[in-house]
């Protein structure tokens, strides 16, 4: 009796996990309840009402949006409330920069950055600073608070946790857009609707990811044909340290997703991981194509090149036989095109795919340095 | 006519009371079988083998999403459900599974344990003291897994968490709803002097963040580091972060990210596991020390 | 830098040649001699591993330290005894192909490219790790007692009353313990460095407490008698075997060729 008791649970239960299990898919599809909560890796929106939305940022640091003419809500600390539409932005890094410019606000809002107006690549913001609109706040080593405080801006976005304590001093809220865990593909795709409700631009969020899906969608298809697989690898070697993308960094995924080897797919964690050296050259001996992060501008201008500054990095295969792509300086600011750069990258994995394809976004590394006439040294 | 109609009655009254009588019977048979299989050992096996499968099925789904799982530890169990649980159900179902079979479990292993121990307790004298003391560890560890999961509830639903508070040298923050202020009062970092880890040479090991903390009664400096936090009136204080990491590096700037939580269920969870500790080695301890007296 | 892989890999051709040694019976001095050189090379390999990372934690060190924990054990215990009997003999041969197979995933599947995080700087890190690898060595030491007292079985040598899965139990019992307190000690790590009592950072910790839900299984089996010896036995060895098969996946590394 006992035991037939016990079978009756036992299946019970295991029909408990069944139907949480497909329960979850009617929740994927259900998009009310799906937009009452996003998650991009470590950055969620939550919305709590329709004129009161939750973040939380890189930092693991929660922040509230509010409409510009709402009274303060309770329980919450000053520094904590955002006003939206957000206005006037300080944006540290490239990549947030290309982010605003995905969501169409750029000119309107960004009015300060930090890096000189010569290290630009994006029309607008050349345009702005030309303007004066927006301002040179220094390097992030040291940032001028009290320009950025006279560009009286609404919302910092940064990388840099060290500036979480003055900026709070400012009464300017900032949010924290790195993360210790590398952004997937997936949330490299949607972290423009993270930014979206600051600005109340959704619908571009939208149309951003939608464009991108679709790229996507055409490189699965494309790069299905595909005959071989190329292996690939994503880092460098500098000095004693060696640094790689994880497997589960949107680089990593999007080359395994393109019908090719990701030879670091079981590095797991941050961007820009570090791991020993033994296991860099082990994968370097199978590899075909690698990916530094070094450019042209920092001495990656040929192979030679490359294995005279680290020397180690001359026993890796894509350097003696393979193939070497560095970014061109313009990458870092062109999340905006990201539909592209995936595209990009698909046709540097498969060029028998792309035919006439020309590089817009990385540069193939030659052999040897070109001879410039006249050049005596 | 009227004495037969009081005759009828009657016997209705006594088949209500027959009834009546028989449904509280079989309602006290029923309650003492549910209550023995919440207690039987073959219940035990089954929940156990769940939680087996289960957790095993956690493996694969927590396996790099840790993102999904992380943030439990901050905002509780109850937003933490509504968010991240249910909108990433496919790889949190486990999750909640587990929670069920853990609330069984419990369930079990108090009837159980209760049931013999007090049979236990009352053939005391039966027992050498050893031998009494051999059969009673295994309920004390079962009492100890019960407060231990008590400790984990509690600590996920009721703890008071201030993740991400970032501080500079010589700044200071007030932890909310209370005046307690936490002033970064100094940074003295030892480096890795070693040559064994090459690449590490010149880095942090051990970042000695000075911490002064105050109340409107209480002052107190504090050494925080990793491994190393600060308790103070009921609040833990853990270093999450901290930067520089290298000596001379890129960035002069120093900052140390905190996490503030003030745990109710860490009492409990610890004093479980030390309840736990203690009756295990009382079994082994006994267990060994019998078998080579039987062996004598 | 010396490599301690190649250490280890030495170490893991010892113990193959102790097997094959074994097999064949070529008799216990060779199988152990070649056992005791496959641990001296072993415990190199571990030696340097620890030593290029203290006061921090090696990173996935577990399949590296499985054998030659495992090894020590054996030596200490049944491979020690001068007796000569079915029982031993056959122990005498499985220990080595389960030293073997111990250190396989170490061999191919090695995972050592981490570097040691600073977090892990700290005593509780180094029991949970030392606690973790004698509790499998116990559970794998108890699964080939009842895999010995099977076969006894089976040649009608042992019956439901000899005490031959007392032996296995023994080993249980002493694997949960320092599993228990490998457990206990990573949670005093998490409140330590994280200030939770679970880490969610790294997925193994589901493993770890499955692994502990199924010696509480096991232990209850056994200690109330719920099923028969023969049973229990095989849940045993069958456990065994895939529960600490899959406390390995989280250790291993993507196949790398050791030559």
């Amino acid at each position: 009796m006992n035991y037939r008791i016990t079978m009756i649970f036992l299946n019970l239960a295991l029909l408990l996990m069944l139907t949480t299990i497909t329960g979850c898919n009617k929740e994927e599809t259900t998009e009310g309840k799906k937009r009452s909560f996003l998650q991009i890796g470590e950055f969620t929106v939550t919305r709590k009402g329709p004129d009161f939305t939750e973040v939380r940022d890189g930092a693991d640091r929660t922040l509230i949006l509010i409409p510009r003419d709402a009274e303060l809500p309770q329980g919450y600390t000053r520094h904590q409330i955002v006003r939206v539409p957000v206005k006037r932005v300080a944006a540290w890094s490239n990549f947030d920069v290309s982010a605003l410019r995905s969501l169409g606000v750029l000119e309107e809002v960004l009015v300060g950055v930090i890096q000189p107006e010569d290290k630009w690549h994006i029309d607008e913001v050349k345009r702005g600073m030309e303007a004066g609109k927006i301002v040179y706040l220094g390097n992030s080593n040291a940032i001028d608070f009290e320009k950025l405080k006279k560009q009286q801006p609404e919302l910092a976005l940064t990388w840099d946790r060290s500036v979480i304590p003055m900026l709070n001093e400012l009464e300017i809220p900032c949010i924290i857009t790195s993360a210790p865990v590398a952004m997937c593909l997936n949330a490299r795709m949607r972290y423009v609707q993270f930014l979206a409700p600051f600005f109340q631009r959704e619908n571009e969020a939208d149309a951003f990811f939608a464009r991108v899906s679709d790229a996507l969608k055409e490189i699965r298809e494309l790069t299905s044909y595909a005959l071989k697989e190329p292996k690939v690898m994503w880092g460098d070697i500098y000095e004693k340290r060696v640094l790689v993308e994880p497997g589960n960094a949107w680089v990593g995924e999007l080359v395994e997703l393109a019908q090719s080897d990701y030879l670091f797919e079981d590095v797991y964690g941050t961007s820009c991981i570090e791991i020993s050296t033994e296991r860099f050259l082990y994968s370097g001996e199978d590899a075909d194509i690698l990916f530094t992060y070094s450019s042209p501008s920092t001495g990656a201008t040929s192979k030679a090149a490359l294995a005279r500054m680290n020397p180690l990095l001359g026993r890796i295969r894509p350097l003696k036989t393979g193939r070497v792509y560095a970014p061109m300086a313009h990458y870092s600011q062109s999340g905006d095109k990201l539909d592209e750069i995936l595209i990009e990258i698909s046709a540097i994995l498969h060029p028998e795919l792309y035919p006439g394809y020309e590089l817009r976004y990385f540069i193939e590394l030659p052999d040897i340095d070109p001879v410039i006439p006249g050049d005596q040294s | 006519m009227s004495s037969g109609h009081g005759t009828a009655k009657a016997a209705v009254l006594i088949n209500a009371y027959t009834w009546i009588f028989d449904i509280r019977m079989m309602l006290q048979a029923l309650t003492k079988k549910i209550w023995q299989w919440l207690g039987s050992i073959k219940l035990t096996i089954v929940i156990l083998l769940l939680l087996v499968v289960d957790m095993v099925i956690g493996y694969w789904c927590l396996d790099r999403r840790t993102t999904i799982f992380q943030p439990l530890g901050d905002v509780g169990l109850f937003q933490w459900t509504s968010t991240y649980g249910l909108h990433n159900l496919l790889f949190t179902a486990w999750f909640f599974v587990l929670l069920g079979l853990l609330a069984m479990l419990t369930i079990n292993t108090f009837i159980c344990t209760t049931e013999k121990v007090i049979t236990l307790l009352s053939r005391k004298r039966s027992f050498h003291l050893g031998r009494f003391w051999l059969r009673l560890a295994p309920h004390i560890m079962h009492y100890a897994i019960i407060v231990v999961l008590a400790g984990y509830l509690s600590s996920y639903m009721l703890a008071d968490v201030h993740p991400g508070q970032t501080l500079v040298p010589g700044a200071s923050l007030t932890i909310p709803n209370t005046n307690i202020h936490i002033k970064f009062s100094s940074y003295e970092p030892h480096y890795y002097q070693g040559k064994r880890l090459d690449f590490f040479h010149d880095w942090v090991i051990d970042p000695g963040a000075g911490l002064t903390i105050s109340s409107s009664t209480v002052q107190r400096t504090a050494i925080l580091s990793y491994n190393k936090p600060v308790r103070y009136q009921g609040y833990t204080i853990i270093l999450k972060n901290f930067y520089p990491k290298k000596k001379g590096g890129m960035s002069p700037r120093v900052y140390i990210n905190l996490s503030i939580r003030k745990d109710p269920g860490v009492v409990f969870y610890f004093s479980g596991m030390l309840l736990f500790a203690a009756g295990l080695l009382i079994y082994v301890f006994l267990w060994v020390y019998l078998k080579t007296e039987g062996r004598r | 830098m010396i490599n301690p892989q190649q250490f280890f890999f030495i170490a893991a051709t010892a113990y193959a040649a102790s097997g094959a040694a074994a097999v064949t019976r070529r008799g216990r001095t060779v199988t152990i001699l070649f056992l005791l050189i496959g641990m001296a090379f072993n415990s190199i390999a571990v030696g340097l591993r620890y030593w290029h990372a203290w006061p921090m934690m090696p990173m996935h060190l577990g399949p590296l330290a499985l054998p030659l924990c495992l090894g020590i054990f054996s030596l200490t215990g049944g491979l020690r005894s001068k007796e000569k009997n079915n029982r031993t003999g056959l122990e005498l041969r499985l220990l080595p192909a389960l030293l073997l197979l111990s250190a396989l995933p170490a061999v191919f599947f090695p995972k050592d490219y981490y570097l040691p995080f600073l977090k892990s700087n700290t005593i509780f890190s180094h029991i949970f790790f030392l606690f973790s690898v004698l509790g499998k060595t116990c559970f794998l030491i108890g699964a080939l007692k009842a895999v010995v007292y099977l076969h006894s079985r089976k040649n009608g040598r042992a019956a439901d009353q000899e005490p031959g899965l007392d032996k296995t139990m023994h080993w249980v019992i002493w694997g949960f313990a320092f599993w228990t307190l490998s457990m206990f000690s990573g949670g005093i790590w998490s409140y330590l460095g994280w200030g939770t009592p679970v880490v969610w950072e790294d997925a193994a910790i589901t493993i770890t407490m499955a692994t502990w839900f199924y010696y509480i299984c096991l232990l209850h089996l056994h200690l109330t008698g719920t099923w028969n010896m023969r049973k229990r036995a095989l849940f045993t060895i069958i456990g065994t075997f895939a529960i600490l098969g899959l406390n390995c996946h989280p250790d291993m590394g993507p196949l790398r060729l050791p030559f």
